[in-house]
């Protein structure tokens, strides 16, 4: 089968340029495919819709492979399309064979509502014993082992599956759990995984571990088999193009002056994150502080204004306004002496070199407004709670999914490709983007001229989404250094979230909704180039 | 995870059609608590019972049916639908007789469209040329002049010249007149109102209906017949005893309420305003507040940050406020208003106060106001909060937010009843001091007393809009009550939220919508202790 960018229909192309990893993202992949392959232009294009409809599906399943639904989804597909090889269908009727859907789960609903993952395991393991020929459980504890960065916990839920077929479905995920918890002895799981059955995802998997064990030429040379023989695969596009061209170790110094801008309410939180920007603080840059409503915040920038020798400024104020507001504040009263301003959570803690990562990240896109990194969940590094902002379209609604409280069309979305796999290396490329996580955000002042933080986004949430598609439609994108590791206390709480999001939504007019799409179909394209 | 039940956004059809037939009763009773029925309301009501099971078999059902028909047929009475539908349902040949009259000329399905024409001023003329057109050409069509004159009420104005043109059949008449009756009597004509009573007494029951009696017995009291409108007040009662809102006003009409003068002069007082931008109001407000029996009250402006002048009209209106403690907080942005109030309550001034009044920058409010709603909250000691009538600028004055009362608590959906009946004006019915659980805050006094260990004013709603309702719902919640003020009139020049005639879309409804979805999120998971409050107050 012969791989065209061209011969993707817009939908389609407009989501793999957002990558292609992530189990719901895969699953949205595929449906694309899989739905316009019967209305294909020609038969080359046909064949082409198939394929990749059938990939997509199977690398959402590799991304969970006790999955029996997926499982069974995949055997009814292979009935139709005689694609998947014998191993492959041998393990997916395996799982399908051995999967059902727990009866009650109302329990089960609470434990995870309670969000206690040690609950959460005693109970799904006491359920794995007493229905041992159900893998639903066992499924879950596995994920729930991956997600938590246990890497014990996969290997002990996964120690029933000797069987040669459940062996395929089972090394993914040994592999994806050492990758999650310790990168330098990840490369062996992964190597196992990829001799095993031939799925999708085998050697991107192998090339991230080899890149996380620091074997560069080997995982450069995985990346490309991986893409020649699989040239449609974005996400590894993305990471080949960022390590050969040394983007993604590159440093270069932050243009012009900076200036912090930081404000908190929790003493210790702002210790981290002062503690963690101090030793790069180029010596021009100044620090900006407002304690909000905590004498324990106070006394602490107190402190920091000794250890910063008078670079760190601050003031109390009776309360948090929330992060918008708190932020405008602290632009209303230090907006005239800096290039750039770089606004950071308490508690935000970024990795070592972050003023020469995002320096680079700069570098390489001139005209990037904003600069920001990839933000991993304190608590669980694992988690990856931002990456590189981009958006689903719904301009045909396609995004049905999403209900809007008020009813009506959803005409955007941010993408989720980094919301239900831990990271595994899948965001450590360098591109432009459209928006970056307002933890940790680099914005250069020019560019942010009168714009403001919104207030409709307190007391903190959406308010970075909704800036980046500002400076955007303004023709200024965000700069994604995803080689730059920031550790940020998780957002608001769900219900915020999503009210958030939906004023977001509803803030955009149609036609500011299609300019995002054709900004966003530029700033993705080189992820589909070949 | 979805929910087991899903949030259900706002919209009284869809909130109906949520609840079973007991939820539906007991919403409406709770309605009745609160306001008379106005015809929107009442036909929801009653497409929500049609749509019941077996309705036909549940007599009790059917009875609140007939009373909900009732009042829309009293609301709407020359509209053909109403009345055939309440024709049939109740056997009334009266009705029949007048649904058969009004069926008899050719309607187009335009005239029903007039609401739909509200907060457009340019298709309402249309509209109105339309309808003007229609009668000159149909004389005696009384469902285009009853539109007409739907028209004019929402203008607040009197009949215009069409009145002239219209000749009702001799059967219509009385109905007619009861109708232009009503008209004047709600939209301040009182003179013209006044003139035509006798001719809608003399009509009898059928005209003199409580609607009508309601809105006589408040002509009577402005022309100061306290006892003839209590005399009104009470038949209209007996003709429907589940008045709520006129039992209430009858007895403050016996018992009025008396304001102590003295009490913002010997209570310490903190009177807190916040402004965005808003100069010119904002100066008018300051105005009309220096003009009011403040006491001994200091005044606290907050500048939220204003790029226009609010800043030096603040400071300017200094002189307004002599020998007073009057000082202005200049913020340097704009917090939004949760923080704007939770700022003024942390000035320790303000703290050691006993009462906070907090006032819109947008708001007039009368002399006694402060007075009032002290000794509102002084003969209640569990009362927290009391709140003024809002109602927008303009004579006659519509009203624009009096109190709310929780309507529905369960999975999925939890609601407060409507602020104000829809689009009626202030004829003084609802000059009563009552409890509720929200009222609004635009112009509204809090005991300090009450606020500790109570939440802030919640920034989840920032800018604005709903962190007032869940202030006091949460005040309601620790057990402290809300007392809404009628006797206090406050002229609310701008509305936020979703307003009659004026639906927001875009990113105001995204607020609007956001804001309930963070409302419904935050209250959801007390609905336990919500529930004991539903009906308390109403």
């Amino acid at each position: 089968m012969r791989y065209d960018p061209a011969l993707l229909p817009p939908a389609l192309a407009r989501l793999l340029g957002l990558g292609c990893t992530g189990r719901s993202h895969l699953a949205r992949l595929a449906d694309a495919a899989l739905a316009r392959a019967g209305t294909a232009e020609s038969r080359e294009q046909g064949a082409l819709l198939l394929e990749l409809g059938v990939e997509f599906l199977l690398e959402a399943w590799e991304a969970d492979p006790l999955d029996g639904r997926l499982a069974a989804m995949l055997l009814s597909l292979a009935g139709k399309l005689p694609i998947l090889p014998r191993p492959v269908l041998d393990t997916l009727r395996a799982v399908a064979g051995r999967w059902r859907e727990p009866g009650n789960t109302a329990y089960l609903d609470r434990l995870i509502l309670d969000n206690d993952p040690g609950k959460l395991g005693r109970y799904l393991a006491d359920q794995a014993r007493r229905e041992p020929n159900n893998l639903a459980w066992t499924q879950r504890l596995s994920r729930l082992g991956l997600e938590a960065g246990d890497p014990d916990l996969v290997r002990s839920s996964l120690a029933g599956l000797t069987e040669p077929a459940m062996r395929g479905a089972a090394l993914p995920l040994l592999a994806d759990a050492a990758l999650a918890a310790d990168p330098a002895q990840a490369v062996r799981p992964a190597s196992e995984a990829a001799a095993g059955l031939d799925l999708p995802g085998a050697l991107s998997r192998l090339a991230r571990s080899m890149l996380a064990a620091g074997q560069r030429d080997q995982a450069l040379a995985t990346l490309r088999r991986s893409l020649e023989k699989r040239p449609w695969r974005s996400s590894d596009r993305l990471l080949l193009n960022c390590a050969e061209s040394g983007a993604d170790q590159a440093e270069a110094p932050l243009p012009g002056r900076l200036r912090v801008l930081l404000a908190g309410a929790d003493s210790s939180a702002l210790n981290a994150t002062l503690s963690a920007l101090a030793p790069e603080l180029p010596d021009h840059a100044r620090v900006s502080a407002l304690a909000l409503g905590n004498t324990q915040a106070a006394d602490m920038l107190r402190l920091w204004t000794e250890r910063l020798a008078g670079r760190l400024t601050w003031e109390e104020l009776p309360l948090d306004p929330g992060r918008p507001a708190a932020r405008n504040w602290l632009l209303a009263k230090n907006n005239t002496d800096a290039d750039w301003l770089l606004f950071a959570d308490p508690g935000a803690v970024p990795a070592p070199g972050w003023a020469g990562r995002l320096g680079a990240a700069l570098a390489a896109c001139p005209e990037a407004a904003a600069a920001g990194g990839k933000v991993l969940a304190a608590g669980n590094p694992g988690r990856v709670l931002a990456a590189d902002g981009g958006l689903l379209f719904g301009l045909e609604g396609e995004l049905g999914e999403h209900a809007a409280p008020g009813g009506g069309q959803v005409l955007m979305a941010p993408a989720d490709l980094h919301a239900d796999l831990p990271d595994l290396g899948r965001f450590g490329y360098t591109r432009p983007c459209l928006f970056a996580s307002g933890a940790f955000l680099l914005v250069r002042a020019d560019a942010l001229g009168e714009e403001r933080f919104d207030l409709r986004f307190s007391p903190r949430a959406h308010d970075d989404t909704d800036l980046g598609l500002r400076l955007a439609l303004a023709g200024r994108p965000t700069a994604y250094a995803g080689s730059l590791a920031i550790v940020a206390p998780a957002a608001e709480a769900p219900d915020v979230e999503t009210a958030n999001l939906y004023k977001a939504q509803m803030k955009l007019a149609l036609s500011e909704v299609t300019r995002l799409a054709k900004v966003q179909d530029e700033l993705f394209a080189p992820a589909l180039r070949p | 995870m979805p929910p087991e039940t899903p949030y259900t956004p706002l919209g009284r059809l869809e909130e109906l059609d949520r609840l079973d037939l007991a939820g539906v009763l007991a919403y409406l009773r709770i309605y009745l608590g609160n306001f008379l029925l106005d015809a929107d309301v009442a036909m929801a009501m009653a497409g929500r019972l049609l749509r019941e099971p077996g309705l036909e078999r549940q007599p009790k059902t059917l009875r609140t049916l007939a009373y909900v028909l009732g009042k829309a047929v009293q609301a709407a009475p020359f509209d053909p639908r109403i009345l055939d539908l309440a024709a049939r349902l109740g056997g009334d040949p009266g009705l029949a007789r007048r649904a058969a009259l009004l069926t008899a000329l050719p309607t187009d399905q335009a005239a029903w469209n007039v609401a739909r024409c509200l907060g457009k001023p340019r298709l309402l003329a249309g509209r109105r040329d339309w309808l003007a057109g229609e009668l000159r050409r149909h004389p005696g069509h009384a469902a285009y002049a009853a539109q007409l004159l739907a028209l004019d009420y929402f203008e607040g104005a009197p009949p215009g010249d069409w009145l002239s043109g219209f000749r009702p059949s001799e059967e219509l008449v009385p109905a007619w007149n009861r109708l232009l009756f009503c008209h004047l009597a709600e939209t301040g004509h009182d003179a013209a109102a006044l003139e035509l009573w006798p001719k809608v007494e003399a009509a009898g029951q059928s005209a003199r209906d409580e609607a009508a009696l309601n809105l006589a017995a408040e002509l009577f009291r402005r022309a100061g017949d306290s006892r003839t409108a209590q005399a009104l007040y009470a038949c209209s009662l007996v003709q429907d005893p589940l008045q709520e809102p006129v039992r209430r006003r009858l007895a403050e009409l016996a018992a009025p309420f008396a304001p102590d003068p003295g009490l913002p002069g010997s209570r310490e007082t903190a009177v807190c305003l916040y402004s965005w931008n808003k100069a010119e109001l904002l100066g008018r407000t300051l105005k009309t507040l220096a003009g009011t029996n403040l006491g001994r009250a200091r005044v606290r402006v907050l500048v939220n940050g204003s790029t226009d002048d609010s800043l030096a009209v603040a400071r300017a209106a200094a002189g307004l406020f002599p020998d007073r403690d009057y000082r202005v907080e200049p913020l340097p942005v704009n917090v939004g208003a949760p923080a704007a109030r939770n700022w003024l309550l942390s000035l320790p001034e303000v703290r050691q106060a006993e009462y906070v009044a907090f006032m819109d920058d947008d708001a007039e409010v009368p002399d006694h106001w402060l007075a009032s709603l002290l000794t509102a909250l002084e003969a209640d000691p569990s009362a927290a909060v009391a709140g003024a009538k809002v109602v927008s600028p303009g004579r006659p004055a519509m009203l624009q937010y009096l109190y709310r009362t929780l309507a529905v608590a369960q999975k999925g959906l939890i609601r407060l009843t409507d602020p104000t009946p829809i689009a009626r004006y202030d004829t003084g019915l609802y000059d009563v001091v009552r409890p509720a659980d929200t009222v609004m805050g635009c112009c509204h006094v809090l005991r300090t007393a009450h606020l500790d260990g109570a939440p802030g004013f919640d920034i989840r709603y920032s800018p604005s809009q709903v962190d007032d309702v869940a202030h006091d719902l949460e005040l309601r919640l620790a057990g402290r009550r809300v007392l809404y003020c009628g006797p206090v009139a406050c002229v609310h020049h701008q509305s936020t939220g979703i307003s009659f005639g004026v639906r927001p879309s875009g990113p105001a409804l995204g607020n609007v919508l956001g804001n309930d979805l963070k409302f419904h999120a935050m209250f959801e998971p007390r609905l336990a202790q919500l529930q004991p409050l539903l009906g308390k107050e109403a």
